[in-house]
């Protein structure tokens, strides 16, 4: 079949813009299949004349006019086979390419309709074609122009707009997502079965259009931070990067070498940082200094975001590699403050600004640059966040304090700290750090006044066995156990150093129960230490500052919360050692009893997210995502179901602070789209602490009810909304509150306190 | 005049005639075959439903040589298996490779070899050749490398996630080693040179219920072993399966009674996929290995890997 015929018939086939235009073509037997008069407008789409004899007529000899509709309709082509003719069909489609000749770039339709032939052509095995799409479509560089109206669409479910679905990018956004995600996509393909040095030319005309002979086009993937990491630098990629390593490859970087001079682009940042790429892969350290040095007077000169971000990334390839960290530190220095500065004109959600400056910070701090270092963290400190709801929060705000604090304290520029921090943020960074000797050598002295809490004062428990009347250890915190079978309750032994305790945790083999608590004077949480106790009271033990640690489900770690040396949800081993920092941003972790997953809360925009770190696959996912969360606030002590599919917290749907707020005690499944349930609720404050039953079907709370004038220990049901039942045989005239359940699946240990005056 | 069948002799002539014709259009052999060239053996990774018995080509490895220790993900929708490019690589630097069950979207994540998936199939364990030598985890789009254990070979990931097992000398002796990764300890299966074996082979593999491990070992007196060991409560060995050398190291748990492995069989030597019962403690009578039904006939098959749901196990076979 003529070529040119299967040029019409592909056309008309495959690029589907069914305008009212009419196409001509010749019938395989001379019969069209159905002939008659042209039906409204017609115009040739190749030079979109509506007249007679133009591309038309020079094309076929025998023509006959037919509508678009008969190739919608009728998919087969006669006796012309599609599965035998595919390849025919798919260059045929190149065919339809804009030529290089034509100077003006595409639209994004047809670079769109390009990367489809490039995909289609992998599917079937070739190569050739899906470099040659790739390489026509973008000979004249990226598209500028789309053909879709630019409104974009609001997707409409029912009566009520969806805004749960994103507003789709505009066309011309998308594509340069696409293009790049396309053709790393399509590497591994190269790789196996295509030629390097095709893979090569294919995309030197990408990034170096000819018909582009004075600009480079980079095509790198935006640089999105993760929200639950902010402060990691998120992996990126470029088309440039791919063409550098496949000139390595093919052996063409000399020509690659060429083809950049021959197109002047010394003073444009695309071209520098090409220079850099090809710079960095053969170590030629004359061309590194050479093109850093011009590409940061670039920067200083005014530069878009994602070049900003390119340069970042290229930074980052610099430090990973080890080989150049000064010029590590310079790009990543200057990308870091150009981004930062574009955030304050317009911040952008997901701004890689955070980690980029961390990223300087700590790569001039390791090359002794302190004075540098200091000013990247003050920048940190201003960087503006594009959230949802608002552009800062307080928890953000202090997050960020934390950041830098952090990184300043460890490294005992205390006088820098509180150069940045501020005097009061300074000193409560101080206060929570100080005991762990986080400060450094350097310390300077404290100031007067301020309290510095003791992290050596012994702690001692009273074993049951010990204590000859209840009476006299009546205002002392008791940790007793309740046989819910038989309704008695037992007390284990009490502590009378502490003025505080709670977030009771029983130990996998039932031995020991782990606990946070304050002597008197000291601040709950932020001076809370966890301690492990031995059941039958006859040791007690220090684990430092922390608090709600949770066992894993062999009890040989446990992960908890902590101010320091750093704030955030930390793991360690039973016995205090090998503590790794798991989040900075969490708060308020529970370990799953099947041992994969800890869920923990994360202040997000002003509201309270529960997330869950999968041990197993490495990855944090949220609970809620987005407008699924119908929480304001959320309170830590979660408590995992027997099978570890669900959790259950305290919550409020109101702000924080807000007086005689409704707290709700809630179940929510960890995966799915189901929302949470509600098993209780009620005015005004009570623990926060809740327990699954072994069973299942029930959770353990302490609600203040009015019969009882104080928290007590009750059962509620966690499929429905349901009076709570009280737990009989626990101790009475006393708050009971925080329980746990020992292995035997019938005996809750609990703590029980004397009743708030 | 008739023959004593009630047949003309001109009938016999038309058979005659007839089986002439026939001879024709017989497939030829001899100097007719010697112009058609013996096409190549081709390569395939193929699928067996264990229920139907009936094994179906997933897809062909074209630029693939060296292809083994496929592994299904947990959802049945990817495979990593380890290979060399053709003509590229020398067969001891194989690349840990991903791709869909049509074969579509095939990656190469890098030098490593007998990948393994875990649970949910975000991660991969793997392990690598000198000069990183080791067992390794990695992302399942292979980037962010963590080295477990620099001495560690042939890790396997057990179906619950826990853990990740491989083999490693403790004390001058093969060993297992478990990595419990949700409490972050190693721990030896046997201990103190108590295995009573010379050396276990790669891709051993998990019970369905992550309590067993069951491998090739070279036993007393160089002979070969397929055995089971539990990881837990003391090393429980027990030995399903006496053989020698013909045995391969591949081998996958079928179910909870039966497990698979590769035998090279017959004047031919070609592999077979076999299957031994593990609910016996001594190998007897009764127990000798059976091929496993529904593999490819006239083809070599090898390299056996179960899915999560223990309905399909997957294998590479080579067309004769």
């Amino acid at each position: 079949m003529e070529a040119t015929k299967l040029r019409f018939l592909s056309e008309c086939y495959e690029f589907g813009s069914f305008n009212r235009s009419h196409v001509t073509m010749s019938a395989k037997s001379g019969r069209a299949p159905f002939s008659g008069p042209p039906k409204g407008i017609r115009s040739c789409r190749f030079c979109r004349r509506s007249e007679p004899g133009c591309c038309v007529d020079r094309l076929s000899t025998r023509t006959t006019v037919v509508d678009n509709t008969y190739f919608k309709r009728r998919r087969s082509l006669g006796t012309f086979q599609r599965m035998r003719s595919f390849p025919l069909i798919l260059a045929g489609l190149c065919c339809c390419l804009p030529e290089q000749s034509v100077a003006a770039p595409p639209t994004v339709e047809q670079v769109n309709s390009a990367l489809d032939v490039a995909v289609m052509a992998a599917k079937n095995g070739l190569p050739r074609l899906s470099l040659e799409a790739l390489q026509k479509s973008l000979g004249n560089g990226p598209p500028t122009v789309s053909t879709v109206p630019p409104d974009t669409k609001i997707v409409y479910q029912g009566a009520r707009v969806n805004t749960s679905i994103p507003v789709p990018k505009p066309p011309l956004e998308a594509i340069r997502d696409r293009i790049p995600d396309t053709i790393f996509g399509l590497s591994a393909f190269w790789k196996q079965s295509a030629q390097a040095e095709d893979v090569y030319l294919a995309l030197r005309d990408v990034v170096l259009p000819p018909g582009r002979r004075t600009e480079a086009f980079l095509y790198s993937l935006p640089m999105k931070v993760s929200r639950l990491q902010p402060n990691r630098m998120p992996p990126t990629e470029s088309v440039a990067q791919a063409l550098v390593v496949w000139a390595k490859q093919a052996d063409q970087v000399n020509d690659l070498h060429r083809h950049l001079e021959e197109r002047n682009l010394k003073d444009s940042p695309e071209g520098i940082l090409l220079v850099l790429l090809i710079a960095l892969e053969v170590r030629d350290q004359a061309a590194i200094d050479e093109q850093s040095a011009r590409l940061l007077q670039l920067l200083e000169g005014g530069t878009n975001r994602r070049t900003a971000e390119m340069v970042a990334f290229v930074g980052m390839n610099f430090q990973r590699a080890g080989h150049f960290p000064n010029v590590a530190a310079e790009l990543l220095h200057h990308a870091g403050l150009t981004i930062a500065g574009l955030d304050l004109l317009e911040p952008e959600e997901d701004s890689p600004a955070r980690a980029v400056l961390l990223s300087a910070a700590r790569s001039r701090f390791a090359l002794g640059q302190r004075a540098a270092a200091v000013e990247l963290l003050k920048q940190y400190l201003t960087v503006k966040v594009e959230g949802k709801y608002s552009t800062s929060s307080p928890g953000l705000d202090s997050q960020k304090l934390e950041t830098v604090g952090r990184e300043l304290y460890r490294r005992g520029m205390v006088g820098a700290a509180r150069e940045v921090l501020g005097q009061v943020n300074a000193d409560a960074f101080e206060r929570r750090y100080r005991a762990q000797g986080l400060l450094g050598q350097s310390t300077s002295p404290s100031i007067p006044g301020t309290v510095a809490p003791s992290a050596t004062r012994p702690a001692t428990l009273w074993a049951a066995d010990d204590i000859e009347s209840r009476p006299a250890v009546a205002n002392q915190i008791w940790f007793c156990s309740l046989d819910t079978e038989t309704h008695i309750s037992k007390l284990h032994f009490t502590l009378p150093d502490f003025q505080n305790a709670a977030s009771l945790a029983v130990s996998p083999d039932g031995s020991e129960i782990a606990f946070d608590a304050t002597f008197p004077g000291e601040a709950m949480t932020s001076d809370s230490q966890i301690f492990i106790a031995a059941l039958d009271g006859t040791a007690i033990r220090s684990m430092g500052r922390g608090t709600m640690p949770s066992w894993s489900p062999e009890g040989k770690r446990l992960v908890c919360s902590r101010y320091s040396p750093s704030k955030g949800v930390w793991i360690m081993r039973a016995a205090g050692a090998d503590a790794q920092l798991l989040d900075e941003s969490g708060w308020s972790a529970r370990w799953s009893p099947d041992g994969r997953l800890i869920v923990y809360t994360r202040q997000q925009h002003g509201r309270s997210d529960p997330v869950v770190y999968d041990i197993v696959e490495d990855e944090f996912f949220s609970v809620f995502d987005g407008e699924r969360n119908p929480f304001q606030q959320i309170s830590g002590n979660f408590s995992w179901s027997p099978d570890s599919t669900q959790v259950a917290f305290k919550a409020t749907t109101s702000p924080a602070g807000t007086n005689n707020a409704e707290s709700q005690i809630a179940t929510a499944f960890i995966f799915g789209t189901a929302r949470p349930s509600v098993a209780y609720q009620q005015q005004g404050y009570f623990t926060a602490a809740v327990e699954w039953t072994p069973s299942g079907r029930r959770i353990v709370c302490s609600p203040d009810l009015p019969l009882y004038g104080t928290e007590r220990l009750h059962y509620l049901e966690t499929h429905r909304l349901a009076e709570p039942v009280y737990i009989q045989g626990q101790e009475a005239d006393r708050r009971n509150t925080s329980a746990s359940w020992l292995p035997d699946g019938k005996t809750l240990v609990y703590m029980s306190r004397p009743v708030r005056k | 005049m008739n023959n004593v069948h009630g047949m003309t002799d001109t009938s016999t002539s038309h058979r005659v005639w007839i089986g002439f014709l026939s001879l024709l259009f017989l497939p030829v052999s001899g100097d007719a075959q010697e112009t058609q060239p013996t096409p190549p053996s081709q390569l395939w990774m193929c699928s067996l439903d264990l229920q139907t018995g009936i094994s179906t080509k997933l897809f062909e490895f074209t630029h693939l040589e060296s292809v083994g220790s496929p592994r299904l993900s947990g959802d049945g929708e990817r495979i990593a298996f380890e290979a060399t490019l053709h003509g590229t690589q020398a067969a001891s630097d194989s690349h840990v490779w991903v791709c869909n069950t049509n074969g579509s979207e095939m990656r190469d994540l890098g030098p490593g070899a007998m990948p393994t998936w875990s649970p949910r199939g975000k991660r991969i364990a793997f392990c690598k050749r000198s000069p990183e030598h080791g067992v390794w985890v990695m992302q399942a789009d292979g980037s962010h490398q963590q080295l477990i254990d620099e001495a560690g070979w042939c890790a396997r990931w057990s179906p619950d996630g826990n853990m990740i097992a491989y083999t490693r000398r403790v004390n001058e002796a093969a060993d297992f080693v478990i990595f419990n990764l949700v409490e972050d300890e190693f721990f030896p299966v046997f201990g103190d040179g108590r295995s009573g074996y010379s050396s276990f082979y790669w891709n051993f593999v998990w019970s369905p219920d992550s309590k067993r491990l069951c491998f090739k070992g070279n036993g007393p007196d160089s002979e070969i072993h397929v055995a089971s060991v539990a990881v837990h409560n003391g090393p429980d060995v027990q030995v399903h399966y006496r053989g020698d050398d013909t045995i391969r190291a591949d081998l996958a748990w079928v179910d909870n009674n039966i497990v698979a492995f590769t035998r090279t069989t017959g004047e031919d030597k070609r592999n077979q996929l076999m299957t031994v019962r593990t609910g016996v403690q001594q190998p007897a009578v009764g127990n000798a290995p059976l091929p496993l039904a529904g593999q490819l006939q006239n083809h070599a098959n090898r390299s056996p890997a179960v899915s999560r749901d223990g309905r399909i196990l997957i294998y590479i076979s080579r067309s004769r």
